[in-house]
């Protein structure tokens, strides 16, 4: 094995022993998720047509908020212990580093979100088979959002305050992200169709994110040390 | 190892200070708070780049010696990062993990592999007298107990260069003992170490007075 992706392992294994021992640390977001699309539910009313057209952009937007939150601060404690700085001066690239923080923002954070999400859309009256078909989409989605906010985490790194500019960053960029997947979770719930080219574009935002985040958050990273 | 180490630094907040350190030698900074002995393990270390003089660093026997010098781009390690361990202020072991899980993650970054970790890792523990407390989350640990924990990633991370900023503050003298071994028994293989602190170290052979 190479020394980086010794380094990814190491990350990655001790995030997540750490995500399962503080608490139950790693549940809270997800306890947002579904938090935020109840409340949502309660908000709208009992008004069946009215929950049925909400329900994709409140799971879209509690996907994208429960994801900023779980990535807010995830790079501050290494940060603040040097834990980075010497990690930073073993390797000449911090990537197997933000490699291991995405891994496990995707593994602890967006997937059980994705797998609560047919649950939580029978809240909104949608049968589990057409709510197992919008998790499908998120999941397509999923990975551009969560790549966003770990990015705008590298960003705030350090910083007081860090999580509101965070968000703030986030906001354009995840747009598109919440665009897209609404709209073609509404053309799945109303035809069926599977894979409306919605969904391509939802697979090609993830993919973009995925080819230039890692670049600039680990930049980012970089300066935090200076 | 036949290291012929040369450091030298010259920094405004420290005004300029010469420094050689050769194989088996310990300097220790000391001067009061804020005189300026974590920036200059942190000039050092390459973490910030010097305002000026530079830091060199020589290695290898004599004739065809690699030379590395910090006057670089903020980007990227010092050239001589691979040579350099430094201990900082905080203690950088995670309170939710055990002594022994924690090494193990600095085991596995340092290089080493499965059973090979698992032996280091036990080696170094029990050299910093911890072996009985292995499986302890460090969170129920003592600082002087925690910081010692830290200590031991200088003994898997293998440096010619330590770096130890307060090695041995909220240490008992049974902890003091434990660490000066450590630095002594680092020394006697070729080693070099600067350390800041204010206590009374036997093992350093020299000493530099930082003044504010």
């Amino acid at each position: 094995m190479s020394n980086a992706a010794a380094i990814a392992c190491a990350v990655f294994a001790r995030d997540v022993k750490l995500a399962f021992r503080s608490g139950g640390g790693w549940f809270y977001a997800l306890f947002f998720f579904a938090v935020f699309a109840a409340l949502s539910a309660i908000a709208i009313g009992p008004e069946r047509a009215a929950l049925a057209g909400a329900a994709p952009a409140v799971v879209w937007l509690a996907l994208a908020f429960s994801l900023q939150f779980a990535a807010t601060g995830v790079f501050d404690q290494d940060l603040a212990d040097g834990s980075l700085r010497a990690l930073a001066a073993e390797q000449p690239s911090l990537f197997p580093y933000w490699l291991a923080k995405a891994g496990v923002l995707l593994a602890l954070s967006a997937a059980p979100m994705i797998a609560a999400a047919p649950f939580v859309l029978v809240m909104f009256g949608m049968g589990v088979g057409e709510g197992v078909k919008v998790a499908l989409l998120m999941a397509l989605g999923a990975p551009a959002l969560a790549l966003i906010s770990l990015l705008t985490a590298a960003l705030a790194a350090g910083l007081r305050a860090g999580g509101l500019l965070a968000s703030v960053i986030a906001a354009p960029f995840a747009a598109p992200v919440l665009v897209f997947g609404v709209s073609a979770a509404k053309i799945v719930i109303q035809s069926g169709v599977m894979w409306p080219p919605e969904s391509l574009i939802l697979g090609a935002l993830s993919l973009f994110m995925a080819a230039t985040t890692p670049a600039f958050a680990v930049m980012a990273l970089r300066v935090s040390l200076e | 190892m036949t290291n012929a180490g040369c450091d030298r630094a010259g920094v405004p907040i420290v005004r300029g200070v010469d420094l050689t350190l050769r194989p088996g030698e310990a300097v220790q900074l000391f001067g009061p708070n804020g005189s300026g002995k974590t920036s200059l393990l942190a000039l050092i270390a390459g973490h910030v780049a010097p305002a000026e003089g530079m830091v060199t660093w020589a290695r290898g026997a004599a004739g065809g010696a690699t030379q590395g010098s910090t006057r670089r781009s903020t980007q990227g390690p010092a050239p001589f990062a691979g040579s350099v361990f430094f201990l900082g202020h905080e203690a950088s072991v995670k309170p939710a993990l055990t002594a022994a899980e924690n090494l193990l993650f600095w085991a596995a970054l340092y290089g080493f592999e499965g059973a090979a970790a698992r032996k280091a890792v036990r080696e170094a523990l029990d050299r910093l007298g911890m072996g009985r407390l292995r499986d302890m989350r460090t969170g129920r640990l003592s600082a002087g107990q925690r910081r010692r924990v830290d200590l031991g990633r200088a003994l898997l991370a293998r440096r010619p260069v330590w770096l130890l900023d307060e090695p041995v503050a909220a240490l008992d003298r049974e902890g003091d003992a434990i660490v000066s071994a450590i630095i002594a028994g680092h020394l006697s293989d070729g080693g070099m170490a600067v350390i800041a602190t204010h206590d009374r170290l036997d093992v350093v052979s020299r000493r530099v007075e930082l003044a504010l």
